[in-house]
């Protein structure tokens, strides 16, 4: 592997402001991402991986903030740079993203078609008639009829809409581009043929891309790296077959794996006991402790590193610390 | 196309109302006998011009008499007065829809005509202008401020438009109107008590106008003064929810500017239910026009109303219910044109 | 059950508007409650519409306290009377002694309940001047017996003899009698009837005008021709001066205060009445056509309509001129008109309610439609519903006032529209008699006020996205 790494994420910490105090929903993750290349970040709900996404695209809400850490785009740390000079320069023309619940990504009232041109004829200043040609092209290329330029978000099938947002996010040659669960409100047929779409995109302009999903299997369709995070924290990072595969993971991997149902074979899916962490107070020592059932006392007082198994394979548990 | 047949729907969906309730006053008016009082009324009018017509050809008493006798029965066949009046409903019916309506009890027109229809034509048009001007003010200044304010929420100034909205619903226009009138016509002598221009009126087309802008500004004033607070709330309630929807976000993570922000994505969104905010207040528009043409005296439909009330002038509140829901569903039908272009989703 | 541990309650009261709407509606219904027990409605109705009982009060006159705020000071009205005077023969019946610097608005004399035994009397008013100057002010013939009548003689007892002198023309001679002969001063009848005999009655002329006479003056009631028995419950002389009371007079001299207190109940009832029989009709409307659909709703549906394109005010005020101010004719209007909206919305929760998972589990227990309904359905709505008869409670007390302000009000009613009505019409508001338009317009303003501020009060505690956390 000798791509460039065009992403280097170093100790990012998010956190929200709320009545009840700091939701610490990104607490100190680190992970890099080659040029190229796929990684999926996989969890469960409220373990901070839409907010790493949003964090990246610096599209949080206004009671987020992000306490530290640096996000090196290309080498150069986009944390550092104003909101307004980043949203002129990287978003969406180098970095873009696919938000989670498309539906609500578009505006109802204008045409989808001009929204996918909007970026082209805003920032990249082309005259409007070349912008609709573009649009209509990359309308093209998430498989719908051009014509569709003309329609509104009411009238567009839920697949149909996230083919929209998609292209939206396309139109201007991302070289990052981050999908958050772009299926998820789909039903399984469509959802199909969406990854299939995004695969073979993925492929044609040669996209690095960051796919979040709290689906492991789906993670499995495009991804060549898995990232899991778990109560804010990256606790597992590594090649799909190492993750996914037989070498010694997380305990909580383990449990999503196992929680999978199966075509074949008859082991009844398992389920995780307990609740994820609440974020305001999370548990001493490593997150996961409350849940784990290979729990030893060190667990409970001391949170432990990421230990690295094997190459590029990270576990962040006492267990693996040999 | 998806427009047409929507707005083809309402069409037909307020004309439906409009001959809805021309039935139903109608036959009100049969069953409780005012149907009677008013066609006799007109008999009796017409009756008394016949006289005074043929009077100087008749010199023979008798002969009078018979003639007008004759006349006045050959009327109450014509108008139907010898028959029930459900059987004279879809005659007075017609004749409503077609505008036939009639001589007024009292009122008359500026050159002396007290055809109902007369009086109308005359009067419609100063309604208009005053309602629409304060609806048109009334708009502008709310939507400008509400979204200024939905910009800060949460703050003092958010506070007090609620405050300002509570008051602006629970004052009265017309008492307003009167407190104006106190103020700013009999302690500070600035503005005119009412009427639609001074008497003399002034010469020359310019002077002719401001006269007109003088006196309209008090009741233009409490038109406004006293539901722009309402408006601004619900307005800035709107923008501020819109304002919070996904697609705002998205917009401005694609590097879109505020001011397109603003425009194409709060406001464009904010139009529908803000123009569906003026639909609702429409009715109360009406009533106001009719609160605050009566005691500004202002020479408009709603004053004559007032005019009917007092005289207990039963034609001319018939004609008059009948005109404002002519004039409310076309003003109706207009904002729903705006609506269905404004808003893409509704055309089906 | 404590109240104030009562999450909804401490919802409500922690906000600004809740607080202060809760505080004036209870002095609202405070005021209504006293009002009611204090004053028996039907008899102060009655009164209040009855122009006689209000004769000796000054007309369109503003409260007393404005004297405060004048340098010169506006005339306060003198009521002079005196009870149960007897005498035999001719004689002094009363005298009043009165310290006055002012022309009044007018002199009224009431003779109540005379009795005589013999010849009519005549009874004479005169008045000593402060200069010393006499003058008869009126003179009033009593009526003699009639052919079957026996003495004693009773007159002025069913309703008291009121005399008004301001205008009479004896005052206006007599006047101009002691104006040319005593003061020498070029005065005709004309001038006298036009100025007022009451100007020069108790002025003085100084620098070529008529000032005040400042001064006792001296009123002496004596009997003439009286050759027996006379006796007289009461003799009032009232010298009507230009202020009155805490809330002024308006055009009929009737005390604004007390149409101002009367209106309390009247607009609580009227609002509160509609709202609930409006709110009640829609929401049980709303309620079968969203729970039973079919046809039921289609029709409902149809109705609500209909009637939602309607303009209400010139409807309504059809309705009310056609079929009769009365009251319950109001609020029937009312209701006639106010039952969609809420039929609409409770209709779309109702819609909503019944896809949920209760109901769903309890039809599969085979739970009767009644069931449902009151265990289910009916809980979830009835904090809506009762937010929605407080929100619309203004509403109704705006539209009565509205009517009434046109002249369709119930004429039995003080209502503060009505008050409003009257004053307009005597042109209150070009005379600048602001205590009339201002407190009835105010306390309407207040009233609907009230409700509205309850209403924002209940906001969150009925919607809970839209309450506010305080924050650490």
């Amino acid at each position: 592997m000798t791509g460039s790494k065009i992403l280097q994420v170093e100790d990012l910490r998010t956190f929200y402001v709320t009545p009840k105090g700091y939701v610490r929903a990104v607490d100190g993750v680190s992970f890099t991402l080659d040029k190229g290349e796929s990684l999926a970040v996989v969890g469960e709900s409220g373990s901070g991986k839409t907010t790493l996404g949003l964090t990246l695209m610096r599209a949080l809400p206004r009671n987020a903030t992000i306490i530290s850490g640096s996000v090196l785009l290309n080498g150069k740390d986009i944390l550092l740079t104003s909101l307004n000079e980043f949203r002129e320069e990287y978003s969406w023309k180098v970095i873009s993203m696919v938000f989670q619940g498309a539906m609500n990504a578009l505006n109802p009232v204008i045409k989808v078609g001009e929204q996918v041109a909007e970026p082209l004829i805003i920032k990249g200043r082309l005259p409007k008639d070349e912008a609709r040609k573009v649009a209509e092209e990359f309308i093209e290329l998430v498989g719908m009829p051009k014509a569709f330029y003309d329609r509104y978000p009411h009238e567009l099938s839920g697949g149909m809409k996230q083919r929209i947002v998609i292209a939206m996010a396309l139109v201007m040659k991302p070289q990052i581009l981050i999908l958050d669960e772009p299926t998820s409100a789909l039903d399984v047929t469509i959802q199909a043929q969406i990854i299939n779409m995004i695969k073979d995109i993925i492929e044609n302009l040669g996209l690095s891309v960051i796919f979040i999903t709290h689906d492991i299997s789906l993670a499995s369709e495009i991804a060549d790296r898995v990232a899991v995070m778990y109560g804010g924290e990256l606790v597992e990072i590594g090649r799909l077959d190492q993750v996914l595969g037989e070498s010694p993971k997380h305990p909580y991997t383990e449990k999503l794996l196992a929680s999978l149902p199966r075509l074949r074979g008859d082991n009844i899916p398992e389920f995780i006991p307990g609740r994820p962490p609440d974020l305001t107070s999370p548990p001493s020592g490593c997150r996961f402790h409350p849940r784990c059932p290979f729990v030893v006392d060190k667990c409970k007082n001391e949170a432990p590193p990421l230990f690295r198994l094997n190459g590029e394979h990270h576990v962040k548990c006492w267990l693996r610390s040999g | 196309m998806g427009i047409y047949t929507r707005l083809l729907v309402k069409v037909l969906s307020l004309a439906a109302v409009l001959l809805a309730v021309l039935f139903f006053v109608v036959v009100i008016l049969g069953a409780t006998g005012v149907s009677d009082k008013i066609l006799n009324a007109i008999v009796s009018e017409e009756v008394r011009l016949y006289r005074q017509n043929v009077a100087p050809r008749l010199v023979d008493p008798v002969a009078l008499e018979e003639a007008v006798s004759k006349y006045r029965e050959e009327l109450v066949r014509a108008y139907g007065l010898d028959r029930p009046w459900y059987e004279r409903l879809p005659d007075m019916y017609l004749r409503v829809l077609k505008l036939d309506l009639g001589r007024a009890k009292h009122a008359q027109t500026f050159g002396g005509s007290n055809k109902i229809s007369d009086i109308i034509a005359e009067r419609l048009p100063n309604t208009i202008i005053l309602v629409t001007t304060a609806v048109a003010i009334n708009l502008l200044v709310g939507i400008l401020v509400g979204v200024r304010i939905a910009a800060h929420p949460g703050t003092k100034l958010d506070r007090a438009t609620s405050l300002l909205s509570a008051i602006s619903y629970a004052i009265p226009t017309w008492w307003l109107g009167i407190m104006l009138i106190l103020i700013f016509s009999f302690y500070l002598k600035f503005f005119p008590y009412g009427g639609l221009y001074s008497s003399p009126p002034p010469e020359g087309p310019l002077l002719k106008v401001l006269d007109i802008l003088w006196h309209a500004t008090l009741p233009i004033s409490a038109l406004v003064l006293a539901n722009v607070g309402l408006t601004i709330y619900v307005t800035k309630t709107i923008v501020f929810n819109v304002a919070q929807e996904d697609f705002v976000n998205v917009g401005r993570v694609k590097g879109l500017p505020e001011r397109l922000i603003n425009r194409r994505y709060i406001m464009r969104a904010a139009a529908p239910p803000i123009l569906t905010n003026v639909i609702l207040g429409l009715a109360g528009s009406i009533s106001g026009a009719i609160l605050t043409e009566t005691v500004f005296t202002w020479p408009g439909m709603g004053s004559l109303f007032f005019e009917a009330i007092i005289y207990s002038d039963e034609a001319l509140i018939l004609s008059l219910v009948y005109m404002f829901t002519l004039v409310y569903v076309v003003a109706r039908f207009v904002l729903e044109v705006l609506y269905v272009i404004v808003d893409p989703r509704v055309r089906i | 059950m404590s109240l104030l541990k009562n999450e909804s309650f401490r919802i409500f009261f922690s906000t600004w508007s809740g607080r202060i709407g809760l505080s004036f509606l209870i002095l609202l219904t405070a005021v209504s409650i006293y009002t009611l027990i204090m004053l028996p409605i039907p008899e102060v109705s009655a009164r209040w519409n009855d122009p006689q009982y209000w004769a000796d009060y000054p007309k369109s006159s503003p409260p007393s306290w404005v004297n405060i705020f004048l340098d010169r000071k506006l005339l306060e009205t003198v009521n002079l009377q005196k009870e149960n005077i007897e005498i035999i023969g001719n004689g002094r019946l009363a005298e009043f002694l009165v310290t006055y610097d002012g022309f009044p608005r007018e002199i009224i004399m009431v003779v109540n309940n005379l009795k005589y035994s013999s010849r009519p009397p005549v009874i004479t008013l005169h008045v000593i001047r402060p200069d010393g100057y006499s003058l008869e002010i009126t003179r009033l013939t009593v009526p003699p017996p009639r052919p079957d009548e026996q003495p004693p003689y009773t007159r002025f007892a069913a309703s008291p003899e009121r005399i008004l002198m301001g205008a009479s023309d004896d005052l206006i001679r007599e006047v101009y009698r002691l104006y040319t002969e005593r003061f020498d001063a070029s005065v005709t009848l004309l001038k006298i009837k036009q100025e007022g005999a009451l100007k020069y009655l108790f002025g003085t002329p100084k620098d070529g005008e008529i000032t005040p006479l400042k001064g006792v003056y001296r009123f002496t009631l004596t009997a003439t021709q009286n050759d027996g028995q006379l006796s007289v419950s009461s003799f009032q002389i009232v010298l009507v001066g230009e202020t009155y009371g805490y809330m002024g007079t308006d055009v009929i001299g009737r005390d604004l205060s007390l149409g101002l207190v009367l209106g309390f109940p009247v607009s609580l009832f009227v609002g509160v009445v509609a709202s609930v029989l409006v709110t009640g009709l829609g929401a049980t409307l709303g309620l079968f056509s969203g729970y039973f659909g079919g046809k039921v709703d289609n029709v409902i549906q149809r109705f609500a309509d209909f009637i939602n394109n309607i303009p209400i005010l010139p409807l309504l005020i059809f309705l009310v001129f056609t079929f009769g101010t009365k009251l319950w004719i109001i609020i029937l209007a009312f209701v006639v008109f106010g039952w969609p909206g809420l039929t609409i919305v409770t209709r779309s929760m109702v819609l909503q309610l019944r896809e949920s998972q209760y109901v769903e589990s309890a039809r599969a227990i085979g739970a009767s439609n009644l069931r449902i309904l009151s265990k289910h359905i009916f809980p979830n709505i009835a904090p809506f519903i009762l937010a929605q008869i407080i929100f619309l409670t203004p509403s109704f007390i705006l539209l009565e006032a509205a009517l009434s302000f046109l002249g369709l009000g119930d004429p039995s009613l003080p209502t503060w529209g009505q008050m409003l009505e009257l004053g307009f019409k005597n042109a209150a508001v070009y005379l600048g008699y602001w205590w009339w338009i201002l407190p009835p317009g105010l306390l309407i303003v207040v009233t609907a006020l009230t409700f509205v501020m309850v209403s924002m009060g209940l906001e969150p505690v009925i919607n809970p996205r839209v309450r506010v956390v305080k924050t650490r």
